[in-house]
């Protein structure tokens, strides 16, 4: 049966003829399935079970395989499409020469289990290989015991293969549909065939303005960190609707306004940058829209996961001043005694010596955040021998006891039979708690070097993803314009001239998203610093810093991925 | 003084191991007077394009001469030559190469913008070009939306809104039907009454009977040529087939010997 491998054949021909649009396709492919291996695997590692504070850190990579699962997707149908794009030249020419449609179906389905499988075993294979090394670094990143011993779990294999599985059989459908959807005149068109001039859509760009506005003004105006933590995802929505509305509609309702004004649009210099983007906007509006959205998802992410966990040791002082601890909010001064008797009857039973003992009441404001423990040490130091604190007009009176004890100690005895016996005390507030910090700490840790880790993975990936759009961007336009750049070259244009008219045409195209991106991280800051209050965070330095630092860090990477897919773009334009 | 003078042209094309070479053009001299309307036919691989790359100033010659104007091509720094032959020539093509991202009427501005002309200037020259080739309704329209014929006047009204000293077109009817062909053709001759010069390539006998001279170019080397002179489209018709059966039969017993 002679027909039985054709199309088998004719699919890998037709991906290894295709390797400059499929090889970055594929490699994303296995990135993403060798990360979602990856979170996986640490997600369901024996070892991260037995860790200290292992319940927020499993928490946190369950979230962040949901995430890498569902950005794959997206990821995968962009590609996907882009590529079906570019090839429906070939496909038509396959429709003339007599292939039908049922036959492309095959070729296709060849070409989906080719692929899968390529992303799949590739994917699982690098994410073996990686697994020990992000083990570490998660070790190292929470402060936990290296974990030794090398495991793959058949869980982790089963879910990554099955949902890569689920996104090229989606893709596979999508494709189908596509390919009933287009008549053969049109695919051997294909990319090259004229698209209509974009109308000036008024009232997206309006809509755009109005979604945009409001996301920005949620940042600015809402003051109360958990309701800033509750509207944050709207806000990054609105802002999102906003983003793609405003590139699309807007973009080309400012290019038309340029191209209205004759004197201005037929300079040299103007005229092929104003009508080459106004050709592409339509398409590359999106394409470009992604790219900022993405760039300030990696901005965001990473400037705050870096900045909590740099802020740790600030917010550990603030939240455990001592070793063990006990706060009475909404206490009374005659709370304070009792407390301290107690401390001092527990240290005698269990026979510790208190180091560093603190006994105060203190006027304080009533915060959401740190679960209302305040740093201790500015009261102390303003005691003076008295046992009442500040101003009663700050806010409820803290009544606080604290200290710390020998290494050798076990602290969470101490803490425990300090809790016992605080329920036996009459106090005048209920809302008493003993902590013991040294365990605290260690949890403490444990999330946010988790938030650290999850903050630096997806911010890798997302910055995959802006990097892959930007080269397939870049790509296809080098493709279409190079016929473009040849005729300007025949009808006058000095070679000089098309140097500089394809430098300005790009990096304006370039810098745009990373100018928006830098934008919307700015107007997320004032929101993105309250949730940060949340955390027990209030060094506001420390993140204009991280966020000054993650955005040149950013901005160079961007410069470098630009600086290569330029350089390929010359290479096709100047064929 | 001809318009245009070829004296002993000469293109080598060296491969690029070194090997011995394809010698396009052999020795070809002619001259072009102002107002002429000249057709070059000749075999596939005879030449044709080679001799007009050249004159377009696209490609330097291996040897030989070429004036225009009595002002030798040679001469013209390298750097200068985008903006000499935006100034003196114009350019039509097979496939139209018109730009996609361009109105009609930005297609046909397009080396005017390049040379830096005004607006009102660009415009005042359009209209009498857009009537002269019927193509005054179109402007508005994108390339995508014209037929190959009306794409094809586009490219010849961008040709010639720089007033060139002449017109060079490389197989203008080649991705034309006979009816477009027709009307383009009568287009070129009412320009060339007006006193436009033109210098056609092409394989079409019709297009040829068309023009006032035919050039017949076989090997790299001028074989022959036929004014038309005082007589119908019809005779010259007849006249250029004969020129072209012996032509061939020639080049046919030449290779069989
Ligand atoms: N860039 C090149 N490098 C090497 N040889 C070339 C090159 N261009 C043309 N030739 C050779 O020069 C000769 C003349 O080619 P040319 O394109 O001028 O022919 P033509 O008369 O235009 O043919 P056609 O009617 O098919 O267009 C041919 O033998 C061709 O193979
Ligand atoms: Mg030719």
């Amino acid at each position: 049966m002679r027909k039985f491998g054709f199309y088998p054949k004719l699919a890998a021909r037709s991906l290894r003829l295709n390797g400059k649009f499929y090889l970055p396709y594929l490699l994303s492919g296995v990135v993403s399935a060798a990360m979602l291996y990856d979170i996986l695997f640490l997600n369901m590692n024996r070892g991260v079970y037995a860790m200290k504070g292992a319940n927020a850190v499993q928490g946190l990579l369950g979230f962040g395989a949901l995430v890498v699962a569902i950005f794959s997707f997206a990821l995968i149908c962009y590609t996907n499409g882009f590529l079906m794009k570019r090839r429906q030249k070939e496909l038509g020419l396959y429709n003339i020469l007599g292939m039908e449609k049922r036959h492309m179906a095959r070729l296709l389905l060849w070409e989906t289990v080719y692929s899968a499988l390529i992303c799949i075993l590739g994917g699982i294979l690098v994410g073996i290989l990686l697994s020990k090394l992000f083990l570490l670094l998660l070790c190292l990143v929470i402060q936990a015991d290296v974990v030794f011993g090398f495991e793959v779990p058949a869980e982790a294999l089963a879910y990554t293969a099955a949902a890569f599985g689920a996104i090229f059989l989606l893709n596979y459908l999508l494709n189908l549909l596509r390919l009933n959807r287009v008549k053969p005149i049109e695919l051997l068109k294909g990319t090259e065939s004229g698209e209509r001039e974009p109308r000036t859509k008024w009232v997206l760009a309006a809509l755009g303005l109005i979604t945009m506005g409001a996301g920005y003004f949620l940042s600015i105006a809402v003051s109360d960190p958990l309701q800033a933590m509750m509207l944050f995802f709207i806000a990054v929505l609105l802002v999102i609707v906003g983003t793609y509305c405003l590139f699309t509609a807007g973009s080309i309702a400012l290019l038309k306004a340029l191209r209205k004004n004759k004197k201005y649009y037929y300079q040299t210099r103007h005229f092929t940058a104003i009508s080459g983007m106004l050709h592409r906007m339509k398409r590359n509006a999106a394409g470009l829209a992604t790219i900022c959205i993405l760039s300030t998802m990696v901005l965001i992410t990473v400037s705050t996961t870096v900045c909590l966990y740099m802020g740790v040791n600030d917010i550990l002082d603030q939240m455990y001043c001592r070793d063990v601890q006990t706060y009475v909010n909404h206490g009374a001064p005659e709370d304070l005694p009792k407390v301290k008797a107690l401390y001092e009857r527990k240290a005698a039973e269990l026979g510790m010596e208190m180091k560093d003992f603190a006994a105060l009441c203190f006027y304080a404001p009533a915060t959401a955040y740190a679960n209302n423990r305040t740093r201790i040490d500015p009261y102390l130091a303003q005691a003076n021998g008295s046992d009442v604190v500040g101003d009663p007009n700050d806010g409820p009176m803290r009544v606080y006891v604290g200290c710390n004890l020998p290494a050798d100690a076990d602290a969470s005895l101490f803490a425990a039979s300090v809790e016992v016996g605080t329920r036996d005390l009459d106090l005048s507030s209920n809302w008493c708690f003993t902590d013991d910090c040294r365990a605290g700490r260690t949890d403490f840790w444990a999330s946010l070097g988790g938030f650290f880790f999850i903050g630096l993975f997806l911010g890798a990936l997302f910055l995959m993803a802006a990097v892959l759009i930007v080269y397939y961007k870049q790509i296809s336009e080098g493709y279409e314009d190079a016929r473009s750049f040849v005729i300007m070259q025949q009808v006058g244009m000095r070679s000089a001239e098309v140097k500089s008219s394809i430098r300005s045409q790009i990096s304006l195209v370039f810098f745009l998203p990373l100018l928006a991106a830098a934008c919307h991280t700015a107007g997320a800051f004032p929101m993105t610093r309250r949730i940060l209050l949340l955390f027990g965070l209030s060094n506001t330095g420390l993140f204009v810093l991280c966020s000054g630092l993650t955005l040149l860090i950013f901005a160079l990477v961007y410069y470098g991925i630009y600086r290569l897919t330029a350089r390929e773009y010359y290479r096709i334009v100047r064929r | 003084m001809p318009l245009l003078e070829v004296k002993n042209l000469r293109k080598v094309y060296t491969t690029r191991l070194g090997g011995t070479g394809v010698e396009a053009l052999k020795n070809v001299s002619f001259a072009v007077e102002a107002g002429e309307f000249v057709a070059i036919m000749g075999e596939s691989g005879s030449g044709k394009t080679t001799l007009l790359n050249i004159l377009a100033a696209l490609d330097r010659p291996s040897g030989g001469r070429v004036l225009l104007n009595g002002e030798d091509m040679a001469g013209v720094r390298e750097r200068d030559l985008t903006a000499f032959r935006r100034d003196n020539l114009g350019f039509v093509f097979q496939d139209f190469n018109l730009l996609d991202a361009f109105t009609v009427r930005d297609n046909i501005f397009l080396p005017l913008v390049l040379a830096g002309k005004a607006y009102e200037e660009m415009d005042r020259r359009l209209q009498p070009l857009a009537k002269a080739l019927g193509i005054g309704d179109l402007l508005n329209k994108f390339p995508y939306e014209l037929s190959g014929g009306q794409k094809q006047r586009t490219a010849v009204a961008r040709a010639l809104i720089t007033r060139p000293a002449i017109l060079l077109a490389d197989e203008p009817t080649g991705a034309l039907d006979s009816k477009a062909s027709n009307s383009l053709l009568q287009n070129f001759e009412a320009l060339n009454d007006q006193g436009q010069t033109i210098l056609m390539v092409t394989h079409s006998v019709t297009a040829a009977s068309h023009a006032k001279r035919t050039l017949f170019l076989r090997d790299g080397m001028i074989y022959h040529q036929l004014y038309r002179g005082q007589r119908t489209r019809e005779e010259m018709f007849a006249e250029i087939s004969n020129t072209l059966t012996v032509m061939t039969a020639e080049s046919g017993e030449k290779s069989h010997a």
